[in-house]
């Protein structure tokens, strides 16, 4: 069958088999019945809209591609790349090219998927230069050495009637000097060539693992069957990732973790509820007896293909270290730099066991609003039992427009990247906003 | 008399060598290491030229720079910025925060020396 002769319901059936749901599951999150639904898919019911655009979410594709195909989809792309670059009669001839030169069309997108995954690794490789402690510190390090070898070196050799006591004091200054730049640039060396045999490049050993379990989609069928063969299956996954010693023994973590949340929170029981009640991690912990950490963790990593909306979660311990992020779109959080002491997921620190709700926004003017649940909690360590081990929990979804009647904190990815003024919190002056 | 110089600035060889340069360039020199009551040594010193490193325990020298400008009689108290970072916004946020001139490490003693007699000299 050709793509123009297939209608918007034969797509939206291929398309839900292909994600592996059924079509009554289809038919409750986008609040319809599977009766009408099944009228939908055999072409007995017109779909458009609002409804359209609802299934498309759930089933994770764009409107057009249900209604219109992939072809047609394809070409909506290009349209919009071309539009600020091109010429309008070469916009106009976007779909004369899509009909006669498929693959050019194909190279075409899949250069800008390119040119997407540079960008973020730009942009990565920015914020690490310019906020990793580890690295700004080393390189202050050697431009201060240099800078003491420079001075008295030229002194030496510049001054006449230099006194032998001075002599003496800067030739033992500058041995001093050099043996600290040797050191300092050893161990730079040392850390940047650490970092190039990581598989994904200059990342800490929390970024490569989160960047292993986005790229996989969070998607691990081996957790979900809780069978004997766990152990086999992880080592396996593991030996194959291709990550850091330290990025390999945090993967480890997650799957243990993840592995004992599947165990309290089977699929069909996050699924069922989540059908019925969207995203609300402290509902899921009171209807399924579990803490809101585990409902947090265990919906923050649901794939896509089981829940209609994205989320995010960001884990920090007691010490305001970043433990784990799962990124949400908009949302910003720097590993790098010092986060903002006003998220809430501090605040939770101070309240264990009581979630803490607000809606957030990224600096002034900033459009996207998050729903955000903080929570801390401390569980028992094995290894010291009068020192409890805290965390802290911030999940986090976006809101739409009409949804944010709620007061809506706004506060900065750090404090050099928030525009907020009068802020007691500031520890540094912003780089973004006029006026400081 | 001669006139002061306040160096503040952390790292002792460095201290050790801008401290002879200027003083063998006949200028008083006083010297303090650290950020946190660095105003108190201008207070204290009175000095007619400060050199200021950015990267200071306790306050970094932007910060120093911004509350000793909100003094009106520091506002146009001459202030040399060294920095171990050359970027533009460093050099843009010391200028905005009221820097006098601003010198990016490694530098060397003659342009060292020759901006502090301008500056104090202009």
């Amino acid at each position: 069958m050709s793509e123009r002769k297939t209608s918007a319901g034969v797509r939206i059936r291929q398309r839900r088999r292909s994600v592996g749901l059924r079509q009554a599951e289809l038919a409750s999150r986008a609040g319809i019945s599977a009766s009408y639904l099944n009228l939908i898919e055999h072409d007995r019911r017109r779909i458009g809209g609002k409804l359209l655009t609802k299934i498309a979410d759930v089933l994770g594709v764009q409107a057009t591609f249900l209604s219109e195909g992939v072809q047609a989809t394809k070409i909506n792309h290009i349209r919009e790349l071309a539009t600020p670059l091109a010429h309008e009669e070469a916009v106009q001839q976007v779909e004369d090219l899509a009909t006669r030169f498929p693959m050019w069309v194909d190279f075409i997108l899949n250069q800008e998927r390119q040119k997407r995954v540079l960008e973020a690794q730009v942009n990565a490789l920015t914020e690490r230069l310019s906020h990793d402690p580890r690295l700004s510190a080393s390189l202050h390090d050697v431009l201060s050495t240099v800078t003491a070898i420079r001075s008295m070196s030229a002194i030496l050799s510049d001054t006449e009637n230099i006194e032998p006591e001075w002599q003496t004091r800067f030739i033992r200054n500058m041995n001093e000097e050099s043996l600290r730049l040797s050191d300092t640039a050893g161990a730079l060396v040392q850390f940047l060539e650490t970092d190039a045999k990581n598989a994904s490049g200059l990342l800490s050993p929390q970024e490569e693992v989160e960047n292993f379990l986005e790229t996989s989609g969070f998607d691990f069928p081996f957790l979900e069957n809780q069978n004997d063969h766990f152990e086999k299956e992880l080592h396996a996954l593991l030996d194959t990732a291709g990550l850091s010693p330290s990025g390999i023994w945090l993967l480890k973590s997650y799957f243990v973790q993840a592995r004992e949340d599947i165990r309290k929170l089977p699929l069909a029981v996050a699924q069922s509820f989540v059908s019925a009640s969207g995203l609300d991690p402290v509902g899921l912990a009171q209807m399924a007896g579990v803490d809101v950490p585990t409902a947090m963790r265990r919906l923050a990593t649901l794939p896509m293909k089981q829940k209609s909306e994205a989320c995010g979660l960001l884990i920090c311990d007691a010490g305001g270290n970043f433990l784990f992020h799962r990124p949400i779109e908009g949302f910003r959080v720097l590993r790098y730099a010092s986060a903002c002491p006003l998220l809430p997921i501090f605040d939770a620190l101070h309240f264990p066991m009581r979630p803490i709700r607000r809606v957030l926004a990224q600096n002034t003017s900033d459009v996207t609003i998050f729903d955000t649940i903080s929570f801390a909690q401390a569980t028992e360590s094995s290894a010291n039992k009068e020192q409890p081990v805290v965390k802290s929990y911030m999940f986090i979804r976006a809101l739409n427009k009409s949804g944010a009647n709620a007061k809506v904190q706004r506060l900065g990815p750090s404090c050099a990247l928030c525009s907020v003024k009068d802020c007691d919190s500031r520890r540094e002056l912003s780089l973004v906003e006029e006026g400081f | 008399m001669s006139k002061m110089v306040l160096l503040i600035e952390d790292e002792p060889n460095i201290i050790e060598a801008i401290n002879f340069l200027l003083k063998r360039d006949g200028w008083d020199v006083k010297t303090h290491a650290n950020g946190h009551d660095a105003l108190d040594a201008i207070h204290r010193n009175k000095p007619d030229l400060i050199v200021l490193d950015v990267m200071l325990p306790g306050k970094s020298g932007y910060e120093i720079l911004r509350d000793l400008r909100t003094e009106e009689d520091n506002k146009a108290l001459p202030v040399l910025m060294l920095t171990a970072r050359g970027q533009d916004k460093d050099r843009d946020l010391a200028t905005q925060l009221g820097a006098t001139r601003f010198m990016t490490k490694p530098f060397s003693n003659a342009e060292l020396l020759s901006v502090v007699r301008a500056m104090m000299d202009p």
